[in-house]
């Protein structure tokens, strides 16, 4: 080895390792990632990979245990219970990116206004996200799914606003503690206005804890997608989700348990996925806590 | 202590005032006329006229939320479509229910999250710990109505040892109550154990690295009077906080678990409320929930206060 390209080696091996490389060297992190990307697989692929239509009755094969042809079983109505797991994937992740994402950009841009303008700004705010908070997370989602109307879509939203002053209070706190950086107080003296500010000095330096709390919060999403779809305020029937088909499985315990066993599983396995992702991305990105 | 309390009440009746709007606001969502929203399926004109006048419909939407806030501090929460009987009389029938059962569930919690989180923190990095954290991880993602439906499964429908659901009132039966509360409290509260283990475990390892834990050992004082005089009393005073707070997330969870185990408390009455358009239900249950939420808020800040000897002056 060149003397410089020793220096360069050993320059690297003293290096912090980046928030990748801390995430791939936590393994239940990775384990987390991987559930979540194969259940994100299952969801692209459900038409290739399912081997019956979800949908489609079989009046010949009413509450079937599981068995070669159905691996899983069949419901009440003939319905093969593995291809309704695998398509039930797509209304549960949806749920999950979709109200994470309603949540985090009605949240973020308020918690970053509340945290930077501070006094009356952040009093009204705060006040909101305090009254939100008041009222228990699902039992708001249930009252804003029963008001909207049932829907997978209204669960979304309604799931959404429920998780938004999760990342009003995050997003609040670590603006207060990015405000009192030196580069906010130096881009302040050059004039710079409070919007370029926000956007190019506040944001990109408080996403970190913003990308954990959303993937912890996916797994709170979509349980409480489930959750809505049990109390018939999701997916609507006969379109498959997990909550729903736990719903119908109530009814048949005695004689299909099968029914019961596998939505509930495949919803235990993506929560854990996103737990245990969200909580390796915090020793990856915040080190410090 | 008094003026820290006041302090917090003083931001507590604000924020009750902002959920009110909001639970009046929830209304402004259904599409159409509220007045034929609010009068259920049948949409008797008698009905949705009586409506029309006693929210005054006709009115500016401050004026609206003025008279219905009027109605809610005089105690009336308006009269369910589907009992025909006044909401306040249905809290105050439903209310008990789910206090037991959240109550029960607390206690379990403790039971058990407790001392697992202690013996984790003393059995760092064995196999025990390992099990603890699986099983903290466990009561966060496990869904409680699936594990309500699985206890079924097992103790009611294969071994028939506990009832499968319904509800037993203490004053007919007190063996009876507990038999049909057992799992449906089991099941609430095993994921608020999750959460107590997991912060116990954590107070307790900070416990027992403060120097007086050290100075305790250098006199030789023994592991057991360490961790029960000197560590436990310091570790507990986050978790009574947390479970304070926890207190009112169980009254929230029971939604789903008295759905599951048919008990006719404050949950299922949301959830009947939801599917006969019982609007004004639903709002009184969200609005009583979130008081109760902010009452157990205070009593945690109380908690914190009374436990906490700085704070106690």
């Amino acid at each position: 080895m060149t003397p410089a390209a020793s220096i360069v080696s050993s320059d690297a091996a003293s290096k912090p390792p980046s928030g990748v490389r801390r995430l791939l060297g936590e393994p239940s992190a990775l384990i987390g990632a991987v559930i979540v990307v194969l259940f994100a697989l299952m969801a692209l692929f459900a038409p290739l990979i399912t081997p019956y239509d979800p949908i489609a009755s079989d009046w010949m094969a009413i509450r079937l245990p599981p068995n070669a042809q159905h691996w899983f079983g069949t419901d009440d109505l003939g319905r093969d219970v593995l291809s309704r797991v695998i398509f039930g994937t797509r209304a549960s992740l949806s749920a999950g990116v979709v109200s994470v994402a309603v949540a985090v950009l009605v949240g973020v841009p308020f918690g970053l206004l509340a945290g930077y303008f501070g006094r009356f700004v952040d009093t009204a705010i705060s006040r909101i996200a305090d009254a939100l908070l008041a009222c228990p997370f699902l039992v708001l989602a249930i009252a804003l799914a029963a008001f909207l109307g049932p829907s997978l879509q209204n669960a979304m939203i309604a799931i959404g606003i429920s998780a938004t002053p999760i990342f009003i209070r995050v997003a609040r706190a670590q603006t207060l503690v990015v405000c009192t950086e030196d580069y906010i107080a130096a881009a302040r003296s050059q004039g710079i206005g409070h919007l370029a500010i926000l956007t190019g000095h506040v944001l990109p330096n408080v996403l970190a804890p913003i990308i954990v709390q959303a993937t912890l919060t996916m797994a709170i999403a979509v349980l409480a997608e489930a959750s809505l779809a049990f109390l018939g305020l999701g997916q609507l029937p006969p379109a498959p989700s997990w909550g729903s088909m736990l719903d119908v499985a109530r009814q048949f315990l005695g004689e299909a348990p099968w029914m019961a066993v596998w939505p509930g599983l495949a919803i235990i396995a993506v929560v854990v996925g996103f737990n245990l992702l969200g909580d390796g991305l915090n020793d990856a990105l915040n080190p410090r806590d | 202590m008094m003026r820290l309390l006041l302090r917090r009440l003083g931001i507590a009746l604000p924020t009750l005032l902002l959920v009110s709007m909001l639970v009046f606001g929830l209304q402004k969502l259904l599409p159409g006329d509220p007045a034929l929203a609010l009068a259920g399926e049948e949409r008797n004109p008698e009905v949705v006229e009586y409506l029309r006048a006693k929210y005054h419909f006709n009115d500016p939407v401050p004026v609206q939320y003025a008279v219905w806030l009027r109605d809610l501090l005089r105690g009336d929460f308006g009269t369910s479509i589907r009992t025909r009987l006044p909401i306040g009389t249905m809290l105050a029938q439903k209310l008990p229910v789910t206090i037991e059962l959240a109550v029960l569930s607390m206690l379990i919690a403790v039971l058990v999250g407790v001392p697992a989180g202690i013996v984790a923190a003393l059995k760092r990095g064995t196999w025990i710990d390992y099990g603890t954290s699986i099983f903290g991880l466990a009561g966060l993602s496990i869904p409680s109505f699936w594990l309500g439906i699985m206890l079924i499964l097992g103790l009611s429908v294969h071994l028939g040892w506990l009832p499968a659901g319904g509800f037993v009132p203490p004053s007919q039966s007190l063996w009876g109550n507990l038999q049909s509360m057992l799992m449906p409290a089991f099941v609430l509260g095993i994921g608020t154990a999750a959460i107590l283990m997991r912060h116990t475990r954590g107070a307790m390892i900070a416990a027992l690295q403060q120097d007086y834990v050290r100075t305790a050992r250098a006199k030789g004082v023994t592991q057991w009077k360490i961790v029960v005089r000197h560590a436990l009393p310091n570790a507990l005073i986050p978790v009574v906080t947390l479970g304070t707070l926890q207190f009112g997330e169980l009254l929230a969870g029971a939604v789903l678990t008295e759905q599951v185990f048919s008990i006719p408390g404050f949950g299922k009455m949301i959830v009947d409320g939801v599917f006969s358009r019982d609007y004004a239900v639903v709002q009184a249950v969200v609005l009583v929930t979130a008081g109760f939420f902010l009452l157990t808020s205070l009593a945690a800040d109380a908690a914190y206060m009374v436990l906490n000897p700085r704070l106690r002056a």
